[in-house]
């Protein structure tokens, strides 16, 4: 299967992340690995793993709710652009240097959401829900995945050259006891 | 020479000062019990300065506050943060304070409001309600809040809402005079266009704490509070780690400094 054949996993709408009023022309055929390695050749079931990886799976759920909540439609517009920000594959590859920058952020996000709701919005017992909802998954994935130097996403990009590395320093390891460099040249040790 | 002072004298002076001194305490018990914002309008006249009448729009209670600021030109009063943030009507728009003699002036806060209303808000918040009240009386079943947010709600938003207060609102009587949210919509709608024809009186009786109640904005002056003590925290935040990442190069700099001049100190003494 030729992998850039494939439609990419922001083509298939599966995920919710591209339907709130986005009518844009359809993805490239040939997509713009979001790791920024271009020639790499992906398979579909990679481009997905990645594709899970950069995402919030709690976003499309969470989206839904907001959706179907008892919110006015001015109120509900701000809070799926909201969440569309700070849920977007941007700010989840993004790398926070401080988390609590990030927090304040969203924090102030929130409450100049509070500008486009009305007074029976604020009053509604999902409004708090939904606005602790976002905070704390916001939270939870920016300590994870976009801080630090151990942060999820780097680890699993960087997997593949772990190994490679591993193996490169067991083989110099081997080279190295098996005595000095010209002596081993001289017997033609080394050069195995 | 001696003063000879007589004792009936005496005795009557001792009397009048303590008259006096008994008045005294009398006419500053009663204003401070009676007039507690004697210190507030004493100091208002005297600065220039507005008072800010802050009404609790649940019970209607009216603090006086002082209208000062940390600075000239600030948009905001320093309220010492007790009710969030007031902002100066000279910032947010035409508002007409309550005028009393020798130049006073009294703007109208609400304890949850960072923005001033006066008296055609007043007028015009009870005109709107008292007329929908009037005229729809199948709207009953709203609360004043949910009558605001629709009359405020642009026309394309309309039918959406009307769905979403009607499965909240409408119960099995309610059904029977109005069928459906559709019903609500053009409702509203009519609601809508008979708010916007009536006119509002020039006069009359109004309440401050009814319009604080009723105003449809939900932005507390908490909020505006909130949203100032964020950007702060963002700043200073931000400034810390600057600090943190060229705090040793700048002390570096310093000892580097301070060496230089002890040495060039030292070569001036010795030479």
């Amino acid at each position: 299967m030729d992998p850039f054949d494939a439609s990419p996993p922001w083509d298939q709408g599966s995920d919710g992340y591209d339907d709130y009023g986005d009518e844009a022309d359809p993805a490239p055929r040939r997509p713009i690995p979001a790791t920024g390695r271009p020639s790499h050749p992906y398979i579909a079931e990679h481009y997905n793993y990645l594709e899970s990886l950069y995402s919030s799976d709690y976003r499309p759920y969470l989206a839904e709710k907001i959706l179907i909540s008892h919110l006015s439609p001015a109120a509900k517009r701000a809070f799926i652009t909201t969440i569309q920000n700070f849920f977007s594959h941007t700010a989840l590859l993004s790398h926070q240097k401080d988390a609590e920058i990030a927090e304040i952020d969203l924090d102030i996000a929130l409450n100049l959401l509070t500008l486009s709701c009305s007074r029976v919005d604020i009053n509604l017992p999902e409004y708090p829900h939904l606005i602790e909802m976002v905070r704390a998954h916001f939270n939870r994935f920016i300590g994870t995945r976009a801080q630090g130097p151990q942060r999820e996403r780097i680890l699993q990009n960087r997997s593949t050259y772990e190994q490679v590395s591993t193996i490169t320093n067991d083989e110099e390891k081997r080279k190295s006891k098996r005595g000095l460099g010209i002596i081993n040249r001289l017997i033609g040790g080394g050069e195995n | 020479m001696a003063i000879i002072l007589d004792t009936l004298p005496l005795i009557g002076l001792l009397l009048i000062a303590a008259g006096g001194y008994i008045g005294l305490i009398l006419v500053i018990s009663e204003v401070r019990r009676y007039v507690p914002e004697w210190r507030v309008i004493s100091t208002a006249r005297k600065k220039n300065l507005p008072v800010l009448a802050v009404t609790v729009p649940g019970s209607g209670e009216t603090d006086w506050i002082l209208g000062q600021k940390d600075e000239r030109g600030d948009p905001v009063f320093d309220t010492k943060g007790q009710f969030g943030i007031q902002v100066d009507p000279n910032f947010s728009g035409a508002i007409v304070p309550d005028r009393m003699k020798k130049g006073l002036k009294v703007y109208h806060y609400a304890t949850t409001l960072p923005l001033a209303l006066d008296a055609r808000h007043c007028l015009a918040i009870d005109t709107v309600v008292s007329t929908v009240r009037t005229e729809f009386p199948e709207l009953g079943f709203l609360t004043n809040d949910q009558i605001g947010a629709l009359l405020a709600t642009p026309r394309d938003d309309l039918g959406e809402y009307c769905k979403s207060i009607y499965q909240m609102a409408a119960t099995d009587e309610i059904r029977k005079t109005i069928s459906s949210s559709d019903a609500l919509t053009d409702l509203i709608i009519e609601a809508q266009d008979l708010s916007s024809r009536t006119e509002i009186p020039a006069s009359g009786m109004y309440s401050y704490a009814y319009a604080f109640k009723n105003v449809p904005t939900a932005y507390l002056s908490q909020d505006l509070h909130q949203y100032g003590m964020l950007i702060e925290r963002k700043v200073r935040k931000q400034m810390e780690d600057m600090m943190k990442k060229y705090g040793m190069l700048l002390t570096a700099g310093i000892v580097i400094i301070g060496i230089i001049i002890a040495g060039a100190v030292a070569t001036t003494i010795i030479g």
